[in-house]
């Protein structure tokens, strides 16, 4: 089991943000490169990896891979099934993005131990043109083609802005939007009349980020949380604040990398800021969207919108970001 | 529901709800009925059921499907109640009060606003950034400012008076004044566009920082004329939605009055 980067990406996240593309991706830490010899099977345990490939003179980002998903199966299948041939060295790069946490099974144990007990239908199929082979040149490949019918403008846009963290991030097509602010409207009317999230946010081809919660995969704004008001609903999965319990420290406010925490003030029932006895200034909490978790069922964000123009969906899950994004920002 | 079974569902409901009132409304003339009443009250009926989406969209805690469901509803409805109406009152249309009541009838701003709906999505995300409407007015005034600096500056780095002149005879008032409203109703980049070839026609009489300048001038002139466009769109859409709202409760009374003429004379007819 091997650790890459760091647990508080965010920091560095925010300084290098502004940088040039290829002079961020070169200081991802490089978990397995292209074009040297597979040595293993890696499995990410934690957080995300950029499967990417060089192109030109910079990197191409082909997928991100998250928990559980794996790298060099097909390379190694391959070295087994051709043993008299030159073996293949790894056809992809694997970059942790942020802080990755990866086991790597050694190539010795994965052919005498693992692939003879493997059915053939479950093995990745055959790689009909290697792009790296030892003592060949490399050939870049035609931009258009992806494993997943993701544009690659948008695959890249959501690694470069860690977007693929996102387990319910709100998305707004803009070319449905008519910015009637019901989903506003609908959010402050459960929220005491103080929306948690902002219909603002950087935007891809028609499809705008929204600044809401997105109840992420790795979410960071619950480390050094002191009260552990900020934690993981179990049984659904979301990311909650314990009223109770939050202390106003601002720390999740100051750690979430896509600013979707806020700091409110606490009213009392009547709208009145709740101050602070001994220094007598308002009493603040941290505030972000909860799915409406509290009354069950779809956020009320969503069902508000009468253009159907407002979806949230799981970015960490390149099947459902190309079902939902994927046609429309091709077309 | 997807949105294609929606709609399916919706003008199978329409074509339905209609056949079945002609079919009935053909029954009531058979048997020599009060045409008018059975029509009437379909349509109060259906007026009725267009309101549920002002229902829905103020109680949104109910768990009642998403509003774009009811919002397809109440279009369908709408052209269904259009339909009924016309059967009311007949053609040549009779009397004032059905003239009044025909004219505050919403299907107009109805119909404006369900092409709007379609059309101005796609327009506004034609603009580069995405502005929110509250914003607007703060974002212009910056703009403003940051075109007269630029603007004032041109002549104490040397460039002679050509820049500025221009700023104070063309763009000042472009900057610092809203768009009129006619603009606001049908938006166009006619001033956009003369203003950039005018500008350009500047180069010829700049040095190299004036040609800088002007390109800054002329950057601001295109986010300002941004700026406008999402405002007028934004508010063109926000004043029809008003004003069909203010329509549908007006013709609420204008119902409540007419049913309640219709009973008390109803032997006079």
């Amino acid at each position: 089991m091997e650790s890459f980067g760091n647990l508080e990406w965010y920091a560095d996240y925010r300084k290098e943000i502004g940088k040039p593309a290829k002079e961020r991706i070169s200081k991802e830490p490089l978990i397995a490169e292209e074009g040297t010899y597979a040595t293993g099977l890696w499995i990410i345990r934690g957080g995300f990896a950029r499967l990417s490939r060089l192109q030109g003179a910079g990197h191409r980002t082909l997928a991100y891979l998250g928990k559980g998903e794996i790298f060099g199966l097909q390379e190694l299948v391959h070295n087994q099934n051709q043993s008299c041939n030159a073996p293949l060295p790894y056809q992809e790069s694997l970059r942790a993005i942020g802080y990755v946490d990866a086991l790597c099974i050694p190539k010795l144990t994965v052919t005498e131990h693992i692939l003879p007990f493997v059915r053939r239908t479950e093995l990745p199929p055959q790689l009909q043109e290697a792009r790296y082979q030892f003592g060949q040149p490399v050939i870049d490949a035609p931009l258009e083609t992806s494993e997943y019918s993701v544009d690659t403008g948008l695959l890249e846009f959501l690694v470069d802005r860690r977007l693929m963290n996102g387990q319910k991030t709100m998305v707004i097509d803009t070319e449905r939007c008519t910015r009637c602010d019901d989903c506003v409207k609908a959010c402050a009317s459960t929220h005491g009349g103080t929306p948690v999230f902002i219909r603002e946010g950087a935007q891809y081809g028609p499809w705008m980020f929204a600044q809401a919660c997105m109840h992420c995969e790795d979410p960071v704004c619950m480390i050094g949380c002191p009260t552990g008001a900020i934690h993981r609903d179990r049984e659904s999965g979301l990311v909650n604040i314990n009223e109770q319990t939050c202390i106003g420290c601002k720390g999740c406010a100051e750690s979430c990398p896509y600013d979707n925490v806020r700091m409110v003030t606490v009213t009392d029932g009547k709208g009145r800021a709740k101050l602070d006895h001994d220094t007598r200034l308002p009493i603040l909490q941290a505030s972000k969207c909860d799915m409406c978790s509290s009354s069950g069922g779809r956020p009320f964000c969503q069902a508000a919108c009468p253009h159907d123009a407002l979806v949230r969906i799981d970015l960490s899950d390149l099947g459902q970001v190309s079902q939902t994004l994927g046609k429309e920002t091709q077309s | 529901m997807k949105g294609l079974q929606r709609r399916l569902f919706s003008v199978t409901s329409t074509v339905f709800c209609l056949a079945a009132t002609l079919a009935v409304l053909q029954e009531v003339r058979h048997q020599l009925g009060d045409e008018s009443t059975f029509t009437g009250w379909t349509l109060l009926a259906s007026t009725m059921g267009l309101y549920l989406l002002s229902a829905r969209k103020k109680w949104i805690r109910l768990k009642l499907g998403p509003v774009a469901g009811w919002l397809q509803m109440h279009m369908y409805m709408g052209v269904f109640a259009s339909l009924v109406f016309l059967t009311h009152i007949g053609w040549p249309i009779r009397g004032k009060f059905e003239l009044a009541l025909a004219f505050a009838f919403v299907a107009f701003t109805g119909v404006v606003l369900g092409v709007l709906n379609r059309t101005t999505p796609r327009r506004l995300a034609a603009i580069p950034r995405d502005y929110s409407v509250d914003q607007i007015p703060a974002l212009q005034l910056g703009v403003a400012s940051d075109a007269h600096d630029v603007a004032m500056q041109s002549s104490v780095l040397g460039e002679g008076a050509t820049l500025s002149e221009y700023y104070q005879r063309r763009l000042l008032p472009y900057f610092q004044s809203q768009r009129s409203l006619l603009y606001t109703l049908a938006p166009t980049g006619f001033r956009r566009r003369a203003l950039l070839r005018e500008l350009g026609d500047l180069d010829r009489y700049l040095g190299e920082r004036g040609l800088q300048s002007r390109a800054n001038l002329a950057a601001m002139i295109k986010v300002k004329d941004d700026l406008d466009f999402h405002h007028a769109i934004q508010t063109r859409l926000k004043i029809l939605f008003a004003a069909h709202f203010a329509l549908t409760w007006s013709l609420a009374i204008l119902i409540a009055v007419h049913v309640v003429l219709v009973y008390r004379f109803q032997g006079a007819m």
